[in-house]
């Protein structure tokens, strides 16, 4: 789906810095970045370069020590906690590597979990998690926990739970990093079916076939965008670098 | 074999284990050390939550210890170089009856006697002789005779108490004791006024000695000849009293040793001196072995004592075992992928035991010594409260704290030991984990098929559980009885989980149904059951509370899901923190379980108390009406100078009065073999003018309680016995006086006499111990029988002030004669209003189990917070604000809170009204169980909201976890 021209997200300045006692760490330096509604955008960048504290930083998960994230024409970064948290639930969902499902809750009771808090009734919103949950391929696994699951099957729980309440952005942090490369396939094609439906995708990987996969890839190197552009041109880049 | 031995046995082993894996594994104690410096708040929190146990058991050892011990010091403030006294009473000369027993002693066949001492005694009423607010009157006070030279040569300086006592009083003089004259407010040159055989004497206070040894005997020491004096010209004195009781002549005799070490040649002595008195023809000669006995009450007493706190207590230490099994488990949950490593590069699950255990065992040494410390704070509020609500206003006695070295090792050996075992225990389990779940972070696998072990063990702990309910039945085992089917019922919910381990109904089924068997059977057996459980001790329902307890946490725990349902079928973000709220106890049952079943413990056995308590308070009127025969004033008089039918009656106000012929001769029946003394009270048919005293039970051949007492009075072979008759300490037991048992009277000549029980009375807060006819007491006692108490009417139509005018005017009037004068209704007040302030004093020891609980579940809070950062990073990833989360935490502490409080209040409420309808423990009325509207509310609403208060700051934590933080996402 081929992004409109007006950005659903507009990074500017964004800087990070991590403090451990004395110690900083600039995490983020000075991240400009927009992306349009409807983009596929893959995140590359070896490992402790930033990619997840861009992530973290877009979505509102984190606070930023300067510069601005607007979404919808708000600044996120400027927002109270809570008025970001409410706005975190009406737009965006979250795919983890590690699942993070609510264990002591059954599939359709995590999946339900975005909806409830949008204000859906009960039943309404079970019958809802049911039909996502049926879409990512688990009819008839609603009542089981997330230990009763296989890790794929946990994943495609949380790709439901990201997706059920319809939200304009997706961010999804390695989700296939602890899946099999069967299962990651499979899970990849869901999130490109998601994305064909017209909502945003952000997925942060390490898997050069994923990051070649969007639209839009984006690389990330000493809290940097080193590289924004086609997929296709990303090789030739580095080549020259 | 003594259980004190295996706690020091385990508490060594756990200790000497300790040592070694600190010094000589080094891995063991790497990882036990860093695990508890990484997180030194909340291993602060655990030595804290462990502490309380054994600070609740110290408390109660210290306790028993300082009533033993204070008990104990009487002998050695009263007693000296006394071990054992022999005495007659003569009707004149009694110094030279004195001096006659002292020569049959001296030169009698008595072993390690090392001193005689000769005396004479009697009781008299101390008078500080001013009037109005200064005065103080004793009305139970005695006057002693003897040789001050003689009296030191009889026990050493330092333990007689007389060195400073100067020579002997002469005519007019007083030596007293420093205890006595400080609450008789008299100092020395002052003048002591003293009430006997119907005359009054002045004496001046020479000398105020220590009260210690013989100076503590008597409240005065007077100059030999006063007694007997005063004795013999009582006929001309005495007008208008009552016959009252001669000048005693007595021997104390010392035997070998110090003021406690003596104790053990008293046995022998005792038989030694009674055949030499028997052959020299004494045969009413009263032989005491005063100190031994004095000591032997100090023990029982101390250990009575020790038992209730213990007992009470139990509760608490129950709570904090279930507290600490909570944490070990949450430990172990938190590092279970760190274990699963520790497992998969070697670890043995023994030394995965060790390691933990190394760990636990450095918390509960920890906690075992704080508690030990704290203990005697707490050890010294109880005695606080416990002699303020006993303090007699005319005791010298007081109950100091002693805490000895000894009993605060104990203390720490004991709450260690229970720790440690605990901590293995639970250890076991987390050694049992399975390496590739706990590596991947996974729960444990679900097994499949039987173990064939554990399904044997449930069976067999069913049948067992069966079979010792029917033992119980056959034999009168009343424990046993009630407590076999409910452990069999326990027991068949694991055969039912060990034989369909992958089926969850039949287990949920078993989870409700068998705990409801357990709780109809523990409430149905007194009625399905009566006779075997007829006098059930209060251990009795102790365990009863237990068992219901677990048995509605398990029903609790299987139908929790029900509240997740509710929750679950409304919307908004309320419902949705309840969701949340409900989820985590719901998924883990049996933390919830142990949880919840130590909120409900400690509830419960606040409720049961403050039941009992109320319905205590509710009693004394009709108490009042059981005993009093229908008359409103108990007189009670010293034996010296006791109030005659016609001094009396001759007060306005006063209608009508009766006296009784009091004496302590010695008894034995079928469950005292001992001989032990209990009073007597001869009455005639002055005391059946309006009505009988109640009795509880009756031989069937009498229409009614009336009948009794006539039979009684016509036939000397029958008896009336009190409901605690011949049960030492009085308080619970499991055994009572029955009608038609056999009694067996022994005067002091040691005449026996076989009496028949014709009826027990209801209630005997008057201690009237046993009435008998006068007639008969005054045959069988002729000297030591002595008229002191007197029931009295008021005028008719007279109101309760009235009556309370003439007992005040009464007194006032007889005030020579040492009377104590007061309501029934007033008497029975205080009498229950000491019952119920020591109920009272065991809730306020019972608040430290209540600080467990909230201490408790707001540590189990913290490791929550924890152990869920993960997920709560999620929820608040997902748009939960921090506010909904933290309400979610904060409906969970409620859950189990009100959980505890329901179960509690409701099992505590009907143990408290099984007890009331079928036990004989308190004495109390059956029909008469009253709610305690007040406490109950106070127990329910103060917990509750500590709990919520405890839980609060977590809760705050948790709402302030930065998502991005808690995911552990940032690269």
């Amino acid at each position: 789906m081929p992004s409109t021209d007006a950005p659903i997200l507009s990074a500017r300045g964004v800087r990070k810095v991590y403090r451990t006692g004395a110690v900083e760490v600039e995490a983020l330096r000075g991240i400009d970045l927009d992306l349009g509604a409807g983009e596929m955008v893959t995140v590359m960048g070896p490992s402790g370069n930033g990619k997840t504290t861009l992530l973290n930083c877009l979505s509102g998960l984190d606070e930023i020590d300067a510069g601005s994230v607007v979404i919808d024409g708000e600044d996120i970064a400027a927002m109270s906690d809570a008025r970001r948290t409410d706005h975190r639930a009406a737009r965006m969902g979250f795919i983890f590597q590690s699942f993070n499902l609510i264990g002591v809750l059954s599939a359709a009771e995590n999946v339900e979990l975005p909806l409830l808090l949008a204000g859906a009734r009960p039943k309404e919103a079970r019958g809802r998690a049911h039909e996502m949950l049926t879409r990512v391929g688990l009819d008839g696994r609603d009542r089981h926990r997330p230990a009763e699951l296989s890790g794929g099957e946990q994943q495609r729980v949380a790709i439901a739970r990201a997706l059920v309440s319809e939200p304009a952005i997706i961010w999804a942090d390695e989700p296939t990093g602890n899946l099999d490369s069967t299962t990651a396939t499979a899970v990849l094609d869901l999130l490109l079916e998601v994305h064909s439906a017209g909502q945003t995708l952000v997925i942060i990987t390490h898997d050069a076939d994923i990051g070649a996969s969007g639209e839009r890839l984006i690389e990330v190197r000493n809290g940097q965008l080193v590289y924004d552009g086609s997929p296709d041109h990303a090789h030739a880049v580095h080549s020259r670098d | 074999m003594n259980p004190v031995w295996v706690v020091i046995a385990v508490a060594a082993i756990g200790a000497a284990l300790t040592l070694v894996d600190l010094v000589a594994s080094p891995t063991f104690r790497r990882l036990a050390l860093r695990s508890i410096s990484r997180r030194r708040g909340e291993a602060v929190l655990i030595v804290i939550g462990a502490m309380f146990g054994t600070a609740v058991i110290g408390a109660a050892l210290i306790v028993g210890d300082s009533f033993d011990g204070s008990i104990r010091d009487v002998a050695r403030t009263q007693l000296g170089p006394i071990d054992l006294t022999a005495q007659v009473r003569p009707d004149s000369d009694a110094s030279g009856a004195a001096r006659q027993l002292e020569n049959q002693v001296a030169h009698g066949r008595v072993d390690h006697v090392d001193g005689v001492l000769p005396m004479v005694v009697a009781s008299a009423v101390f008078d500080n002789g001013e009037r109005g607010t200064g005065q103080r009157v004793d009305p139970f006070e005695c006057l002693a005779e003897m040789d001050f030279a003689q009296a030191r040569r009889f026990g050493p300086d330092d333990i007689g108490g007389l060195a400073d006592a100067g020579p002997t009083p002469v005519s007019g003089e007083a030596v007293m004791g420093r205890a006595v004259a400080d609450q008789m407010r008299l100092r020395q040159g002052d003048r002591l006024t003293v009430h006997l055989y119907g005359q009054t004497l002045r004496l001046d206070v020479r000398t105020i000695v220590p009260t210690v040894g013989l100076a503590g005997y008597c409240g005065a020491l007077v100059a030999p000849g006063t007694l007997d004096g005063l004795w013999s010209s009582r006929s001309v004195a005495d007008a208008g009293t009552s016959t009252s009781q001669s000048p005693v002549a007595r021997v104390a005799v010392s035997l070998d040793g110090g003021v406690f070490d003596s104790t053990r040649w008293s046995e022998r002595a005792e038989e030694q001196l009674r055949d030499t008195l028997g052959q020299e023809g004494y045969t009413d000669a009263e032989v005491e072995p005063v100190k031994a006995n004095r000591i032997d009450s100090a023990e029982r007493n101390g250990s009575q004592l020790r038992s209730i706190f213990s007992g009470i207590g139990g509760f608490s230490v129950i709570s904090g075992v279930l507290l600490l099994v909570n944490l070990v488990i949450m430990l172990a949950e938190e590092r279970k992928v760190e274990f699963g490593l520790l497992r998969a590069v070697g670890f043995r699950r023994a030394h995965l035991l060790r390691s933990f255990g190394l760990e636990g065992s450095l918390y509960a040494i920890a906690a075992s010594a704080l508690g030990s410390a704290v203990s005697v704070g707490v050890g010294s509020l109880v005695i606080a409260g416990t002699q303020k609500i006993f303090a007699e206003p005319n005791s010298t006695f007081r109950i100091d704290l002693f805490v000895r070295v000894e009993t605060l090792l104990l203390a720490a050996g004991i709450g260690y030991a229970i720790s440690i075992v605990t901590v293995w225990l639970a250890s076991v389990r987390v050694a049992r984990l399975n390496i590739i779940s706990s590596i991947r972070d996974l729960p444990d696998p679900r097994r499949a098929s039987r173990h064939v072990g554990r399904l044997a063990l449930a069976i067999l702990g069913t049948t067992g559980g069966i079979v010792a309910s029917i033992i119980g039945a056959e034999n009168g085992v009343q424990l046993a009885l009630m407590s076999g089917v409910p452990l069999a019922a326990f027991c068949l919910i694991a055969a039912v989980s060990q034989a369909q381990p992958s089926a969850r109904l039949p287990v949920r089924a078993a989870s409700v149904v068998c705990p409801a068997i357990a709780i109809v059977w523990t409430l149905g057996v007194f009625t399905a059951f009566e006779k075997e459980m007829e006098h059930a001790g209060i251990g009795v329902f102790v365990v009863m509370g237990l068992l219901l307890v677990t048995a509605a946490v398990i029903i609790a725990v299987a139908f929790a899901p029900l509240w997740g349902h509710a929750a679950a079928a409304r919307g908004g973000t309320f419902a949705l923190s309840c969701r949340l709220g409900f989820a985590y106890p719901l998924a883990r049952s049996f933390r919830t379980g142990l949880i919840l079943g130590m909120f409900s413990l400690v509830i419960f056995t606040m409720v049961f108390m403050a039941s009992l308590a109320s319905t205590i308070d509710g009693q004394a009127s009709t108490a009042a009406d059981e005993l009093d025969a229908g008359y409103d004033i108990l007189v009670d008089a010293n034996v010296s100078n006791p109030v005659s039918v016609d001094e009396l009656e001759s007060h306005a106000g006063v209608a009508a009065a009766s006296t009784f012929l009091r004496a302590g001769p010695r008894f034995t029946n079928r469950y005292q073999s001992e001989e032990t003394r209990w009073a007597v009270s001869g009455f005639d048919e002055g005391m059946l003018r309006f009505r009988a005293p109640v009795l509880g039970k009756r031989l069937p051949v009498y229409a009614d309680d009336r009948a009794v007492f006539d039979a009684v009075l016509a036939d000397p072979g029958l008896i009336v016995v009190d409901d605690q008759f011949l049960l030492r300490g009085g308080g619970p037991k499991d055994d009572g006086p029955e009608p038609g048992d056999k009694v067996e009277m022994i005067n002091p000549a040691g005449d026996r006499r076989t009496l028949t029980v014709a009826g027990v009375l209801k209630t005997d807060v008057i201690f009237q111990g046993s009435l008998w006819s006068k007639s008969a007491v005054a045959e069988f006692i002729p000297d030591a029988a002595i008229e002191t108490r007197a029931f009295v009417a008021a005028e008719a139509g007279s109101s309760i002030e009235d009556i309370a005018a003439v007992a005040n005017r009464l007194e006032a009037a007889t005030v020579t004669n040492g009377t104590e004068v007061e309501t029934f209704d007033k008497v029975v007040a205080d009498e229950l209003g000491r019952t119920t302030a020591f109920m009272r004093l065991l809730q306020v020891y019972l608040g430290f189990g209540l600080l467990i609980g909230i201490a408790g579940l707001g540590v189990v809070m913290v490791r929550a917070a924890r152990e869920r950062r993960h997920e709560i990073g999620m929820l608040r990833a997902l748009g939960f604000q921090g506010r909904v989360v933290a309400r979610a935490f904060l409906i969970e502490a409620l859950f189990i809170a009100a959980g505890g409080v329901l179960i509690g209040t409701t099992l505590g409420m009907i143990t408290a009204y099984q007890v009331v309808v079928n036990s004989t423990a308190f004495s109390l009325a059956a029909g008469s169980f009253s709610v305690a509207v007040v406490p109950l509310i106070a127990i329910a609403l103060i917990p509750t909201a500590f709990a919520l208060a405890a839980a609060a700051q977590p809760a705050r934590a948790v709402g302030r976890i930065r998502p991005a933080v808690a995911l552990r996402i940032a690269d």
